[in-house]
């Protein structure tokens, strides 16, 4: 990326939910940045934090620890009064296309409801921004009449993004927004995403549980584990030199639509129950010492390049084994 | 050798609907082979597998020129003999964890009532429990008595599977079996179901929208698209020289880890059923006159079975690669 100011900053996020006597970390000192007009991709499995870090970004969770930045500016200062300005430009699209919309609302109605709320169109002027929207998104005028079990999942999720859109926002959040569609329609939605970056250059926060989704819409990305941040940088080399035995899990656990290029699934010990202290992955890790049961690993460096932001946080990254790629058969 | 598994021309209605759910299928499983039926949803594809067991409400029509699984007629199988069948022979997992499960009844009582309908208790019990650890679950004795919300979603599958395989059916209908389970955790289970379907000489056959799935499990692969085979064969055959446009199209439109990336992915168009013709003529561009107005019947073509009147073009020239 090149050096612009970052729209995004999320610094040392601690976020921990208690139920009982029992504390969970949800997220553990999460850093990351989004810079104007780029897609970052956060990948993890359930339980990661991923989808608590989306609702931190949205103002809909609180932070115990750290701080959000929007250009420049501290989140908490941003939501005091109505938070009217941030919750403009930061719009979300979540998982289930049809549940996010109010199924007693046309989908018109539904799309014009931010520009009423923040007194942006009123009239005819709303009329033909909403279908101007409708437009972007590809689907045809005259859907703005149907209501959402009229319609199918694909453009439910259409829908759903030209509501987003509303409102121009720099950032999208984008929470396992394709993961409920089949296959054909996830294709025209990732499609859409890619449009949207470029046409009208929104940042997203594409957050999924799907590496080969989040590997193919995202210019850079973070993955998560038990909370943490386990690697992050550019997408390529994330993906094609992955130096954290947990990246390598979910590289290798990922199963192409090729059944002579499958992967050979890198060997990992049975899940136990998540350590407190230490690296969290370790009770899963065959490269695990001592060390690592004890100490939180840092994020550090391991691109080749100075300066690659290619960063993990695993003490074992100088293992030869771990600079190899991934096997498939 | 001839096969466990043997359906013609299955046909599923549901009242009131215009178009049927499941409409001419038919495939050969042999004992210990592997058979996916992939398709999207409303494909018919559960349908395949719910009228299989006859597990669907009388009300739905199920018509088959042949449905026999181990030299019985299972559609003609009296209640009491199909329940035994199912009890012991035909085994069945599905999505969901938390669904499949009743959640004030521990996991061990629920376990030991498969085997008591299978009249295999208590003598399969030693037999259960080394399943137990075989799947993943370390000291199965004292997890036996704990309640599903205790258990992971993850979990939950992994004891489905021992309880589906202990009593030693011939054959396993999977519906979905990992989907809703992370991707770790979905590769180590299906290792280990694989590595005891070979130990069982169990023929499986696996529902499932996933085509990286299919692709790791199944030797034999069906397309479904509303209903219809569009196309079958193995399944190194099929992916490698998918014949009909669907197949092309699915493929094609999963993203991967290799290969080109922010660009956009081959996308099928929507469309509508087409009633009397290729049930794909609106979707594909290929589509002529003649796609309208005649069904296609599955031609052999290059190892797999293509049910398009341009099968060889198609070929020839992908439409969505």
């Amino acid at each position: 990326m090149a050096v612009t100011s970052p729209l995004l900053e999320l610094r040392n996020l601690r976020k921990t939910f208690t139920a009982g006597p029992h504390a969970v970390a949800a997220v553990r000192d999460v850093s990351l940045t989004i810079h104007p007009g780029e897609i970052v991709g956060l990948v993890g499995e359930s339980g990661s934090g991923k989808s608590t870090v989306a609702n931190l970004v949205l103002g809909l969770e609180r932070p115990d620890a750290g701080e959000i930045r929007y250009q420049g500016r501290p989140l908490a200062e941003l939501l005091t009064g109505s938070g009217r300005a941030y919750r403009s430009a930061v719009q979300a699209v979540f998982q289930d296309p049809v549940q996010a919309m109010d199924s007693r609302k046309t989908v018109g109605w539904s799309i014009a409801e931010p520009l009423l709320i923040h007194r942006a169109a009123r009239g005819a002027a709303l009329r033909s921004r909403v279908a101007e929207l409708l437009g972007a998104v590809h689907l045809d005028p005259s859907l703005a009449d149907r209501y959402p079990h009229q319609i199918s999942g694909g453009q439910a999720q259409r829908a759903n993004i030209a509501r987003a859109l509303a409102l121009e926002p720099s950032l999208l959040v984008c929470d396992e927004a394709v993961s409920a569609l089949d296959v054909s329609v996830q294709a025209q939605i990732m499609n859409l995403f890619l449009e949207i970056q470029q046409r009208l250059s929104t940042a997203m926060l594409f957050i999924s549980h799907a590496l080969p989704v989040v590997r193919h819409l995202a210019d850079s990305m973070v993955v998560m584990y038990a909370g943490a941040v386990v690697e992050q940088g550019p997408t390529e080399a994330v993906c094609e030199a992955p130096r954290h035995p947990y990246t390598r899990l979910l590289i290798g656990s990922s199963l192409p639509p090729d059944p002579e290029r499958q992967p050979v699934r890198p060997p990992s010990a049975r899940r136990e129950a998540l350590p407190t202290a230490g690296c969290r992955f370790a009770p899963r890790c065959v490269l695990a010492t001592d060390r690592c049961r004890s100490d939180d690993p840092v994020l550090s460096e391991v691109g080749s390049e100075v300066g690659s932001a290619h960063a993990a946080a695993c003490w074992r990254t100088d293992v030869p084994a771990l600079a190899e790629p991934v096997r498939r058969r | 050798m001839s096969p466990i598994l043997s359906v013609r021309g299955l046909t599923v209605c549901y009242p009131n609907a215009d178009q049927p759910a499941v409409d001419d299928v038919g495939f050969d499983l042999a004992p210990g082979a592997t058979i996916a039926v992939v398709g999207e949803s409303g494909s018919g594809k559960s349908t395949v597998a719910l009228a299989l067991s006859r597990l669907l409400n009388p009300a739905v029509s199920i018509r088959a020129d042949a449905l026999t699984f181990e030299g019985h007629d299972l559609l003609g199988l009296p209640r009491e003999a199909l329940r035994r069948l199912r009890a012991r022979r035909i085994a069945m997992i599905f999505q969901s964890p938390f669904g499949s499960w009743n959640p004030s009844r521990t996991i061990g009582a629920q376990l030991v009532d498969g085997l008591r309908a299978a009249g295999l208790w208590p003598e399969r019990r030693q037999r259960l429990l080394e399943l137990l650890k075989r799947v993943g679950i370390d000291d199965p004795e004292r997890r036996l008595g704990d309640y599903p919300h205790r258990f992971s979603g993850g979990m939950l599958q992994r004891a489905m599977i021992a309880g589906a395989l202990v009593t030693e059916p011939s054959l396993l209908i999977a519906d979905e079996p990992t989907s809703a389970l992370d991707a770790t955790v979905q590769a180590e289970i299906l290792e280990i179901l694989d590595e005891l379907r070979k130990e069982q000489n169990l023929a499986l056959m696996l529902i499932s929208h996933d085509l990286g799935v299919v692709a790791r499990v199944a030797q034999h692969t069906l397309v479904l698209y509303r209903g219809r085979v569009v196309e079958s064969g193995p399944t190194a055959a099929l992916y490698r020289h998918a014949g009909h446009p669907y197949t092309q199209g699915l493929l094609a439109a999963v993203p991967r880890l290799e290969g080109p990336r922010k660009t956009p992915l081959p996308a099928m168009p929507q469309g509508t059923a087409t009633i009397g013709g290729c049930v794909f003529a609106s979707r594909c561009p290929r589509a002529e006159e003649l796609c309208r107005t005649s069904a296609p019947p599955a031609r052999r073509l290059n190892g797999t079975d293509v049910a398009c009147h341009f099968a060889e073009d198609v070929r020839r020239e992908p439409i969505w690669r």
